[in-house]
């Protein structure tokens, strides 16, 4: 209120230096604080950065990022050019979708029903049991995988019991994204819902006990108390998800998929890992990631612009 | 010849030390000396877990005791040998020597590496002059005249290459004789599948490409490109008739439930593991995977054996492939290394008679002896040492840095038969013994353009090959539609037959 | 008297209904299914990495270890740097971690502040780093010229902040009510009193869950090390271990000549053992940073 009032006069503003100087004697001790991170920001990530350089040059060993010849954007229509261009970019953007969609709520939702069970021993345990899957290395977990929906495997001997046909669970490329996005839930629901049961913790509990005073049942709660206290969470996990939309590592895909799949199945990350294999090309690889790093910007600004007009929780 | 001449002249060498102590072997050894100022070479490696690099071994101590020069081993890890090697080179971290360096041809345009060409001759580097003057294939390792790397060479192997290896219980069990075709193989993998229902005969791991990598040769084609004896040229496999014929075997095979289900998505692993287990029971693969199924064979299910069987003639011609003699994977040394002259007569060193007994049997007299022949043969209570170990002649190896995981260049399997089970050693005797079995031929050098113009169509006609395989294994296309495929991929599959041909004529000269 | 101790009682008086229970049988049934599908694969691990190759081989192992044997940890840890990689890794981790958390909460406090002029810039710079980055070799030259090669530092400061843990740090230092700070700075606390008295023992549920964080970051490291260390005695316990589980295939045509032994121990069985003993130490901090996950704590402290 006091500060509407005041607006008007801010109208008449002192100079960009002498406001700089006021708000750095007034904020002196958070100001210090910033430069420790500042200083790792600009020496550790901006000052290698000059490296980025090379996705438009022709990339010599010898003659290191500086010395090697321009090459323009040859390597972008390249990539823009490729016959598979378009099917590698949609197949990223559609597992991310898959993600944001199914993967992404899954921790939030296991955060909540862990919140709801009343022996706390019991949900200790399954607390730290869920987490543990994450340790496993790709292959490991990608080899199971495998073992479990293969044609003689334990999902397809289940189906023949009921009755039913055995799948080529692998081999169909209708399949692919559920099985990368469903296993992907199963092995890092756990370690992602971290976050929100420290969110939860957080929740004043005061606000429960006005909650149950005004005779709010669990449900209520839930929906009123808690899920309103993890809403910046969510909201800031949300958005930089949207940032990764099309960045997806190449791994667990080249380890899943097989020629039959790859109509669904191969991501950018793939098939320039596949490319790479016949003859590495750091300046290439460099060129496609770029492409996927200024998109990823664009989406996250979007969506934090987005997320800025309709509530109060952004990144900036 | 000379071989058998040189050793005989080192046992009477050997003979003479013992006459006359130490002085004599000074004499006799002075000719390996290299230098006699403080250099030491640093040579980077890679580390592979199965056989860890040992610093300290004494067969490093004697190179340089014998030859002057200090050896710095930087063992990097294999699992990420190349990403740090890389590194190593494109910041110009110092180094003189690196082994195991596959990726030579990516960088052959960039100056990184020695021209090795400007040593080897007959003063400088003798032992490989005379080998490269006697292995004609090696002139294919010059790159626009240059010569970058030095291969891993063999004097003596074991040779083996892909092949069948069947159920012999099940096979004696069908009364029917060893198959000697494919289509009698066909016939008795089907008697098989008859008397067991629950087996899928045929296995296979990593993908519906390796069924083509082992498969195609002895079918009269070949996997990709490939250099074709019969033709006298490099051709493509794909496009051949005899590829149709491989196709409708593989899909027939498939409908009749001889080829796994899952032939196109089971690992490496879950390969083993049905093989081991009964639930396939043949494969044509590298074949000494079977002694370990055997081994856990014969607690599960007595009297169930792996054993080799001769490569199915496909109509007239019964032809396999060797693993090459020679690895040509490389040795390569520092373009700005301050020591190029120490580091190729190092090189060399490792390839003369007495470095290689070195590298591959370790310090005589300790851990192994000439016999009467001149020929190096492990010491009993070498092997004896060894023997508790979970791997015992990796342990040995290890020890004493010995063979291609350790210092060898030039290699010499000879007498392992001490640390190998006498089935595996019977085993090793009949692949020796196949004359039907082709050497594999090397590719030829290409040029930075070519190469990356390879790299394209190769990925190009790749994916177009992995795309469609399933299909016509499954069943889901009949194989005569296969035309259609090398119609897609005709143009470029016979571009990189042209630029193979033509290289290969470049390095014939 | 702590709160959440209050609400339980409210809630034990209040009336349950039907539906109530209905959903604490349905929630409990189900974490249990979940907690078995997310325990099977890692207990699979562990019991293949304690049975007899053979009895892998035959797929004979579904739930109990077959012919227990502890071969195959002697071999994973035959090597003689496995405890100087054990003690690197803990050394790393451990100063690796505190670094982390007092950078990312200098970062994450001042930018948490509404009132600070200039955070939407840095912000907006430092979200720009979470997209592009310089790449290995321009990283490999700074890191070289500032001498941190073959050093304790290169492990501990090139990765002092992560920008994803140091912005959800940042949300929850936003979520703390204002009118504290308020209070605070009416009470003549400058800033760092109030983040030092105030919000840090306010945050510690997610102080808790970025050290989990960050130190199972330093503890799975391997890519660091492998670029910025030459030296073995300094590499950690991953780079160590990691050769074992991804080995080159070229090898393989070497590794199959059928040795005389009876092979106890086979690539499967190793791979898992290395997976035992590298994750086991990490998993048990876990519930230590379990107990700052009970609510209550930030009014509890406030009133303590």
């Amino acid at each position: 209120m006091i500060q509407s009032v005041y607006a008007p006069a801010k109208a008449a503003r002192p100079g960009l230096g002498s406001r700089f100087v006021r708000a750095v004697r007034k904020y002196k001790y958070l100001y210090l604080m910033l430069i420790l991170p500042i200083a790792y920001y600009l020496i550790f990530c901006y000052w290698p950065m000059y490296g980025l350089q090379i996705a438009f040059k022709k990339y010599n060993i010898r003659l290191g990022v500086e010395g090697s010849p321009w090459i323009g954007l040859y390597h972008f229509k390249d990539y823009f050019t490729d016959a598979y261009f378009w099917k590698v970019v949609r197949n990223t953007l559609l597992i991310n979708v898959y993600t944001l969609i199914f993967a992404f709520p899954a921790p939030i939702l296991l955060a909540l029903l862990l919140n709801e069970l009343r022996n706390e021993y019991y949900k200790k345990i399954v607390q730290s049991i869920s987490y543990v899957p994450h340790f496993l290395s790709t292959v490991v977990i990608c080899g199971m995988i495998v073992n479990f929906l293969s044609n003689s495997g334990p999902i397809n001997d289940l189906i023949e019991r009921f009755g039913g046909e055995r799948v080529q669970f692998l081999m169909i490329p209708g399949y692919f994204r559920t099985i990368y996005v469903a296993t992907g839930i199963w092995q890092n629901v756990g370690w992602s819902s971290i976050i929100y049961f420290a969110a939860i913790a957080n929740t004043d509990p005061q606000l429960y006990e006005a909650a149950i005073i005004d005779g709010a049942g669990r449900f209520k709660q839930a929906v009123h108390v808690t899920i309103p206290s993890i809403i910046p969470t969510i909201t800031i996990m949300l958005i930089m998800q949207v940032g990764s939309m099309l960045s997806l590592g190449y791994e667990k895909i080249i380890l899943l998929y097989n020629g039959s799949t790859y109509e669904t199945a191969d991501v950018i990350s793939s098939y320039v890992y596949r490319k790479g294999i016949l003859g590495a090309d750091y300046s290439y690889s460099s060129a496609v990631g770029m492409f996927s790093s200024v998109l990823g910007l664009i989406f996250i600004y979007g969506a934090n612009w987005f997320s800025r007009t309709v509530s109060e929780n952004s990144l900036w | 010849m000379t071989r058998k001449l040189v050793s005989l002249l080192l046992a009477l060498c050997m003979l003479a030390t013992l006459v006359c102590v130490g002085v004599a072997e000074d004499e006799d050894l002075s000719q390996y000396r290299i230098t006699d100022e403080d250099v030491t070479i640093i040579l980077v490696r890679s580390d592979n877990s199965n056989q860890p690099m040992q610093l300290d071994s004494p067969t490093i101590a004697k190179i340089q005791e014998i030859t002057g020069v200090k050896l710095e081993i930087q063992a990097i890890a294999g699992s990420d040998f190349t990403s740090k090697t890389e590194m190593i080179i494109s910041t110009n971290q110092p180094y003189d020597i690196m082994y195991d360096c596959y990726y030579v041809a990516k960088y052959a345009g960039q100056d990184a590496f020695l021209n090795i060409d400007t040593y080897l001759n007959e003063e400088d580097m003798p032992n490989l002059y005379a080998l490269f003057t006697e292995i004609s294939d090696l002139s294919k390792l010059y790159i626009d005249g240059a010569l970058y790397q030095i291969p891993v060479l063999s004097r003596e192997a074991y040779r083996m290459g892909r092949s069948p290896q069947i159920r012999q219980d099940l096979l004696a069990e069908t009364g029917m004789d060893a198959p000697a075709t494919w289509d009698e193989l066909y016939e008795v993998l089907l008697a098989i599948k008859e008397a067991h229902p629950e087996v899928y005969p045929i296995g296979n791991r990593n993908g519906t490409g390796n069924l083509f990598t082992c498969y195609a040769y002895p079918f009269g084609t070949g996997d990709g490109v490939y250099w074709e004896p019969e033709a006298g040229e490099y051709v493509y496999g794909p496009l051949s008739e005899e590829y149709m014929t491989l196709l409708q075997w593989l899909a027939d095979a498939y409908a009749d439930g001889i080829l796994d289900p899952d032939y196109a998505v089971a690992t490496s692993t879950q390969w083993q593991e049905r093989l081991a287990s009964g639930q396939n029971v043949f494969f044509y693969d590298n074949p000494t995977f079977a002694t370990n199924f055997n081994g856990a064979l014969a607690s599960t299910t007595p009297g169930a054996y792996f054993g080799p069987i001769e490569v199915p003639a496909s109509g007239d011609t019964q032809r396999g492939l060797y693993y090459s003699k020679h690895d040509m994977g490389a040795t390569v040394i520092n373009a700005n290394t301050q020591y190029p002259e120490i580091c190729c007569k190092l090189m060399d060193f490792l390839y003369s008679d007495y470095g290689c007994t070195l590298t591959n049997f370790g310090i005589e007299g300790e851990s192994f002896e000439y016999n009467a022949d001149g020929e190096p043969e492990i010491l009993a209570s070498a092997v004896e040492a060894y023997m508790t170990a979970s791997d015992p002649m990796r342990a040995f190896f290890g020890k004493y840095a010995l063979a291609k995981l350790g210092m060898a260049r030039y290699i010499d399997d000879r007498d392992q038969d001490k640390f190998v089970t006498e089935e595996a050693a019977n085993w090793y005797a009949t692949w020796g013994s196949w004359a039907f079995m082709d050497e594999p031929v090397l590719d030829p050098a290409f040029t930075t353009e070519e190469n990356e113009e390879l790299s394209k169509l190769k990925s190009e006609v790749n994916d177009v090959l992995s795309m469609s395989y399933d299909d016509f294994i499954m069943g889901n296309r009949p194989v005569e539609e296969w035309t259609q495929v090398q119609d897609q991929i005709r143009d470029s599959a016979l571009r990189i037959c042209e630029i193979y041909n033509a290289a290969a004529a470049r390095a014939v000269r | 008297m702590s709160v959440a101790f209050v609400q339980k009682k409210h809630r034990n008086r209040i009336k349950r209904t039907f539906g109530s229970h209905l959903f604490d049988v349905i929630n409990v049934t189900f974490l249990f299914l979940f907690l078995l599908i997310t325990l099977y694969p890692f207990w699979y691990v562990v019991i293949v990495s304690l049975s007899d190759g053979k009895a892998v081989l035959s797929s004979l192992v579904k739930f109990w270890p077959v012919n227990l044997t502890l071969d195959t940890y002697k071999v994973v840890l035959r090597d003689s740097n496995i405890l100087s990689g054990f003690k690197n890794s803990i050394k790393y981790t451990v100063f690796g971690t505190l670094v982390n958390l007092t950078m990312s909460t200098l970062c994450a406090y001042p930018l948490s502040r509404p009132v600070l002029p200039g955070k939407r810039a840095v912000m907006r710079i430092i979200v720009f780093t979470m997209f592009f980055s310089g790449g290995m070799i321009p990283s490999y030259l700074v890191i070289n010229q500032l001498g941190m090669i073959d050093t304790i530092w290169a492990m501990i400061i090139p990765g002092a902040i992560s920008t994803y843990n140091m912005i959800v740090m940042r949300t929850f230092f936003m979520g703390i009510p204002e009118s504290l700070h308020e209070s605070a700075a009416l009470d003549g606390a400058n800033d760092l009193q109030v983040l030092v008295r105030i919000v840090l023992p306010l945050s510690k549920s997610i102080l808790a869950t970025m050290l989990l964080f960050y130190a199972v970051g330093h503890w799975n490291a391997y890519v660091n090390a492998l670029l910025y260390l030459n030296r073995k005695p300094m590499f950690p316990l991953q780079s160590i271990l990691r050769n074992m589980v991804v080995d080159g295939q070229f090898t393989e045509a070497q590794t199959q000549v059928g040795s005389v032994s009876s092979f106890t121990v086979i690539e499967t069985t190793m791979k898992y053992a290395t997976i035992v003993v590298s994750t086991l130490p990490i998993l048990l901090i876990y519930p230590f940073v379990q107990k700052y996950f009970v609510k209550g704590v930030m009014i509890g402290s406030i009133k303590g």
